[in-house]
């Protein structure tokens, strides 16, 4: 069951996952992304640590219409290697409405009993009602 | 230790071809930056690329200048100013601001050929400047 973005509220947890750090993973996110691959052959590119935590919040919670990603925060606190299993955890830790607007900040630990990662990320997202008025 | 390092630009075309490689490789799907008509009707009126694809670029540059150290104490802390139109040419830039109490604090920002910022913000790295 997914989770309606406009529900939460700060102190809101969504269902921690579980994500693998395959090397074939790794290598579609360097090709995509420009970056050289051999400089990833023993530990995950922090920053696709990130995006494969926003993924996970992202298959927890569909996005609204019209929401964008407007901030983000990471703190890489360990090096993943590849081929490791570690966990997701997601948490609001902000939530707000301003001018129509829904905020909400996400943060997210991924790790493998230690966190190797932290991040926050802020979604804004026009309220229906403001978007009904929009359409108009 | 030596003072740390000048961080090197990073220069990259990000087109559709990139950005669907992205959507498939970070598991982001969203059709704002995938599906033309979605897009359309968001709030940029056309697709645009992953904020977290441009990022990458800034990303790219802090792990040329410092290795496995910005994997394992690296922060990065950003705002999105303006969406990346695809097709569009995006240059990375880290600078120096300081170093002290055992960090390397740079400014980091993305802009477009036009000089558009994309996103700026700040990263830091673990560097020691009063070691020999």
């Amino acid at each position: 069951m997914t989770v309606d973005f406009h529900s939460l509220r700060r102190g809101d947890r969504l269902p921690p996952t579980l994500l693998s750090v395959g090397a074939a993973e790794v290598r579609a996110y360097l090709a995509a992304t420009g970056e050289p691959e051999e400089r990833w052959t023993a530990i995950a590119p922090p920053l696709a640590l990130g995006a494969w935590a926003i993924a996970a919040l992202l298959a927890e919670m569909p996005l609204p219409q019209g929401a964008v990603h407007s901030a983000q925060e990471f703190e890489f606190l360990a090096p993943v290697p590849i081929g490791s299993v570690v966990s997701v955890t997601l948490q609001v830790v902000q939530q707000s409405v301003r001018q129509g607007t829904n905020i909400v900040v996400f943060e997210a630990e991924l790790g493998a009993g230690a966190t190797a990662l932290r991040g926050r990320a802020t979604v804004a997202a026009p309220l229906p009602v403001a978007l009904e008025a929009a359409a108009r | 230790m030596s003072a740390p390092p000048v961080v090197a630009p990073v220069t990259r075309r990000i087109d559709q071809a990139r950005v669907e490689a992205y959507a498939h490789a970070a598991r982001d799907w969203n059709p704002i930056h995938t599906d033309r008509a979605a897009a359309a009707a968001g709030p940029f009126g056309q697709p645009v690329a992953h904020g977290m694809l441009v990022l990458a670029l800034v990303s790219d540059a802090m792990t040329a200048a410092f290795g496995e150290r910005w994997a394992a104490g690296g922060t990065l802390k950003v705002r999105w100013r303006a969406p990346a139109l695809q097709p569009v040419d995006v240059t990375a830039v880290v600078t120096l601001r300081r170093c002290e109490g055992g960090v390397a604090t740079y400014d980091v920002s993305c802009h477009n050929a036009a000089g558009e910022q994309l996103l700026s913000g700040t990263a830091t790295v673990p560097w020691d400047d009063a070691a020999p």
